[in-house]
């Protein structure tokens, strides 16, 4: 545990880096989403987009375009969730932060209409889950899926598309309706 | 199958928006990123005649200070009784994003095709990768290198678990009443590989337990306790350690026991790894890492300012994370550092001992995925996978703090 001596400050301040704080407001929101929708919980969420904004300003070769930006810090909350889940976080939680009485994510969807949906989307392995999110959620193209994956574009789109098969598995025949071609 | 994807796709861009209208970050989100990254000094990227200068400035400071700390701090590490060694090449397994199911490479970088898919999760691999232990679909299997189930081992009341270092099977506490993260009632059983399973012992404690060792060899099982917090002034997490129990892997009994400080934040232990046979431990404080014969409890060494990561299998290395978070291997017996990263923006993220050999494989990463990078005993270095995801290759040392 490092740093903690370090002086705490309200605001960024290294000139070079005007970019940062403007683009971090900016992508924060949508960090979090992508960071409870791969971990599944809003504690490690936190924590995991804390961090992942601490490394892409510790990184040098960050960029400060927003497309680029993006992709570059969703990138470092994927390998963040992922390695959160190595360690066992997701099994066990962030139980000394004073647990909520209702699981939040639990409570989201119990809030959401298609609930039997999104309880399917939570329960795809990690990687289909980062897929649908990006293409469904976030509204991304197969080749902006596949820089945020570390993939090829044709990779991406089979990852889509397997996802999707799984998702009507979990769902069953009677829930995923036949529309007529 | 086109017209269900085009409503599923349908469906899914709705929900899309009442997931995100459903959850609001909370109103520490900003401030935390901006408290952490204020305290996030930027890693330079330098040119290459001064990159190659400060190389050789580090490799000449790093020299004096190996010296320097050989002198002052004489390491005079007890035997260890040497456990067995898996007579058959070890091997890791890792991912590629764009490759489904875990591949196997062994310790010299030759790759042994693949395992499973991306259903199993991420394995727990033994330390010789010889078994996995995975949970598809929430059942938890132990499987051989093939894949072909070996056991269902139950882990349903498991609040951790730990290969044995033979890769026999797992030592796992199951909670009896647990009290996160003021620890609680644990039974202490060991689950072998090819199925059944016994109590080794029943014990309490005050913080949240884990097992740090599992060594039938050795006849040993290493309990670690801990528990974590944020920080509110640094955002960052920290972990406290409470006490280290070595228990008789047969009886049960304890045969060692220490308590850390709580309370002294300097003086707290905040990082501990034990030897594979539960023959030595690293504790760190904020300050120093103070290596400790686990049968006398006597202090063999310590370093300044560096977080411990693995212990070679002989007990001869130590891998850690220096104070810049780049990677060393200290030799143990003279203090000296055998092998420094020298290589610009990388960060250690973890290290395991080979158990076929001496020498300790680092995770290594620039930022994106890891390196596994493999250093000898004599101090030289062999990338020998790029740009993977490693699987759970090591007990998780501060997993009971959460």
């Amino acid at each position: 545990v490092r740093g903690e001596n370090r002086e705490r400050g309200s605001q960024l301040e290294t000139a070079d880096r005007s970019w940062f704080e403007p683009l971090a407001r900016t992508f924060e929101r949508a960090a979090y989403h992508f960071a409870v929708m791969l971990t599944r919980d809003r504690g490690i969420a936190e924590e995991v987009v804390q961090e992942a904004f601490a490394r892409v300003w510790a990184s040098p070769r960050t960029p400060s375009a927003e497309p680029d930006f993006r992709r570059w810090l969703y990138r470092a909350i994927t390998n963040l969730a992922r390695d959160y889940q190595r360690r066992r976080l997701l099994e066990s939680k962030l139980r000394f932060w004073a647990p909520p009485e209702i699981d939040p994510v639990e409570e989201v969807v119990h809030r959401a209409e298609d609930r039997e949906l999104l309880r399917a989307v939570l329960a795809l392995p990690l990687k289909d889950r980062q897929a649908i999110y990006l293409r469904y959620f976030d509204g991304l193209s197969f080749a902006d899926v596949a820089q945020v994956m570390g993939t090829t574009e044709s990779a991406a789109r089979v990852r889509v598309h397997r996802a999707l098969k799984d998702l009507r598995g979990r769902l069953g025949p009677s829930s995923v309706a036949e529309v007529p071609a | 199958v086109s017209d269900f994807n085009v409503e599923l796709e349908g469906r899914l861009r709705v929900l899309s928006s009442a997931f995100k209208d459903s959850i609001d970050p909370p109103a520490t989100l900003h401030g935390g990123v901006i408290t952490r990254t204020a305290g996030r000094p930027i890693r330079r990227r330098p040119a290459l005649v001064r990159e190659l200068s400060l190389a050789v400035a580090l490799i000449v400071f790093v020299a004096l200070i190996a010296f320097t700390f050989s002198k002052l701090h004489p390491l005079t590490v007890a035997p260890v009784k040497p456990s067995p060694s898996p007579s058959a090449a070890a091997v890791v397994y890792f991912q590629r994003p764009a490759v489904a199911g875990w591949q196997v490479i062994d310790w010299m970088g030759k790759l042994h095709g693949s395992v499973g898919s991306d259903r199993v999760g991420i394995p727990y691999q033994s330390p010789d990768g010889s078994r996995l232990l995975w949970s598809p679909e929430g059942v938890w299997q132990i499987v051989d290198k093939s894949g072909r189930l070996q056991s269902l081992p139950d882990l349903s009341r498991s609040i951790g678990f730990t290969w044995a270092d033979d890769s026999s099977g797992v030592c796992a506490l199951n909670a009896l009443s647990d009290n996160p993260p003021n620890g609680g009632s644990y039974q202490l059983a060991f689950i072998s590989a090819t199925g059944g399973s016994r109590t080794i012992a029943s014990l309490t404690t005050q913080k949240s337990p884990d097992v740090a060792v599992c060594s039938p060899a050795a006849g040993r099982v290493v309990i670690t306790t801990a528990s974590g917090y944020k920080d509110p002034s640094t955002m960052l997490m920290r972990i406290t350690f409470g006490e280290l129990r070595v228990l008789d892997f047969k009886s049960g009994s304890v045969v060692f026991q220490q308590a850390f400080p709580v309370g002294n934040v300097r003086a707290e232990v905040n990082s501990v790894v034990v030897a594979h046979d539960g023959s030595l431990a690293a504790l760190a404080t904020q300050t120093q890492t103070t290596i400790l014969n686990l049968s006398d409890g006597q202090i063999v060494g310590r370093t300044a300012d560096e977080t411990p990561l693995a212990f070679s299998w002989d007990g001869k290395l130590l891998a850690l994370d220096a104070s810049s978070n780049r990677g060393e291997v200290m030799k143990l017996s003279t203090g000296q550092v055998v092998w420094s990263d020298s290589v610009a923006n990388r960060v250690t993220q973890g290290a395991v001992p080979n158990p076929a050999g001496s020498d300790v494989m680092l995770l290594v990463t620039g930022g994106g995925l890891n390196d596994l990078l493999v250093v000898s005993a004599g101090g030289t270095a062999n990338v020998i996978a790029k740009d993977v995801f490693p699987d759970r290759l090591a007990p998780c040392t501060d997993c009971s703090a959460f």
